[in-house]
């Protein structure tokens, strides 16, 4: 299984180091990738990543009001809502992504979320995209 | 094409639009002429007062003109521009997101009764349009004259789907509203048409098979990017040359990732005037996608696209109470 977890350098990002460092464990099926806020996601990137054939995406964030930048994660908010009905309407269970709030202090939820999106994926049925199947850009 | 209504409203619109020109409020209009067929009309820059004469409208006028607001706006340019009720819901989104100002632009708002689909014309009645001599109308029905025959149709049956759903309010944003009376058949019109509605029942596996099957067909001619009055970003992210977010091959799951991302980025401004779909190639049924989202911003936001000039589009604001649905 394979998950793409798209961290907010301030928050989620910070929080997965402290899991790291406070050596917690949590399923290794996670592939991090750091931006700069949550709301520095383009829907492209989950559209992207879905149709290569991953199995689920992360998207993890500051909690609402504690952003960063101030407001990015309500933006991220709003956007993942329609997103999550789109890919739904498409035909990629909505479980397939997730969206967590996870603090720089929060290690431990960080090490929970991945294990709780592991555990929701294992209950689909339903095949995600073949592995692949695009071009290999 | 016999309609008398339709015969008025030509020659009022053409009188507008060379009193526009002789007046110089405006530098050109943009409106219809006569397309290569009977039944086929053509988006046309008005710039002289002896071109006033090609004006036509008529049942046919399917267009969304303000598609070509979008490239020369920028110009300075006073433009005039002949607009159905949905196309208006177009330009108030153009306006709203500053593509075009509304000091550059005069809106002639010409009355519409529904614009005729000729390929359900050629299914309903059976005879091939190329055929057709003349049409003529009464109250529920289309008579369809041939050499030989004459054939009646419902009106309704013919219309366009976006037409059948229509709501007939009259937007104030128009600067002149052309109409001869009020007479339109409301009867026939505000109907639900299930879109996507069909598609809710099926499993995901089933809802993915449809859309690839539909887009295994895309042949990313991106026609339905260009003619989007909703596709206004001056370098579209699926041309751009430094991230290449998508390849430009044209294989199923690249396709997939478009045609999301086309639905996702237009969702707020979609006022669903249903041109992508007219001008796709291998008919994919995009207002499907358009209509859920549609839907579905207005479900989540109460928002809808096109009515209001100074309401903020969902995305670009937020509200700290909004519902998370990811608990």
């Amino acid at each position: 299984m394979e998950i793409v977890a798209f961290c907010c350098q301030w928050c989620s990002y910070a929080g997965a180091d402290l899991a790291g460092t406070s050596r917690l464990k949590y399923p290794a099926n996670i592939r991090i990738i750091k931006i700069p806020c949550s709301s520095r996601i383009n829907p492209t990137f989950i559209l992207k990543a879905l149709s290569k054939g991953v199995d689920g995406v992360m998207v993890a964030g500051c909690h609402p009001g504690d952003c960063h930048y101030s407001n990015g994660n309500y933006f991220t908010r709003r956007r993942l809502t329609v997103l999550k009905r789109l890919i739904e309407f498409c035909g990629i269970n909505p479980e397939r992504l997730q969206l967590y709030w996870i603090s720089a202090a929060e290690g431990g939820k960080f090490a929970e979320s991945v294990k709780d999106i592991i555990s929701r994926l294992e209950k689909i049925q339903d095949k995600p995209f073949p592995k692949n199947s695009g071009s290999s850009l | 094409m016999k309609n008398q209504t339709y015969i008025e409203l030509t020659d009022t619109l053409k009188q507008k639009i060379n009193q526009l020109l002789n007046e110089k409020v405006v530098d050109y209009v943009i409106g219809y002429e006569k397309g290569s067929l009977w039944f086929k009309t053509r988006p046309f820059m008005i710039r002289k007062q002896t071109e006033v004469e090609k004006v036509i409208w008529n049942r046919f006028c399917q267009f969304n003109l303000s598609t070509f607001l979008k490239p020369i706006s920028q110009r300075g340019e006073k433009i005039g521009i002949v607009a159905k009720k949905c196309d208006l819901k177009s330009i108030v989104e153009l306006i709203k997101n500053n593509q075009v100002k509304k000091e550059n632009l005069y809106i002639i708002q010409v009355a519409c009764d529904g614009v005729l689909n000729w390929q359900k014309l050629e299914n309903f009645s059976g005879i091939p349009v190329s055929k057709v001599i003349e049409i003529e109308e009464n109250a529920l029905n289309l008579v369809i004259k041939t050499s030989e025959s004459s054939i009646e149709v419902l009106k309704s049956d013919c219309l366009l789907d976006k037409c059948l759903v229509c709501d007939f309010q009259h937007s104030t944003y128009a600067d002149d509203f052309i109409s001869i009376s009020d007479e339109n058949n409301h009867e026939i019109r505000n109907q639900t048409i299930p879109y996507f509605e069909s598609l809710e029942d099926v499993d995901y596996e089933g809802r993915l098979e449809f859309w690839l099957k539909h887009f295994s067909r895309c042949l990313r001619c991106y026609a339905c990017r260009n003619v989007c009055p909703a596709c206004f970003c001056p370098t579209c992210m699926f041309d751009s040359q430094e991230g290449l977010w998508i390849s430009k091959e044209s294989k199923t799951p690249e396709n997939y990732v478009y045609h999301l991302t086309r639905a996702f980025h237009t969702a707020t401004l979609c006022v669903e005037c249903g041109e992508c779909e007219r001008v796709c190639p291998v008919n994919i049924p995009l207002m499907k996608l358009n209509k859920k989202l549609a839907k579905e911003v207005k479900d989540a936001f109460g928002y809808q696209a096109g009515l209001q000039v100074d309401e903020l589009s969902p995305f670009k604001t937020f509200c700290q109470e909004d519902t998370d649905e990811f608990k």
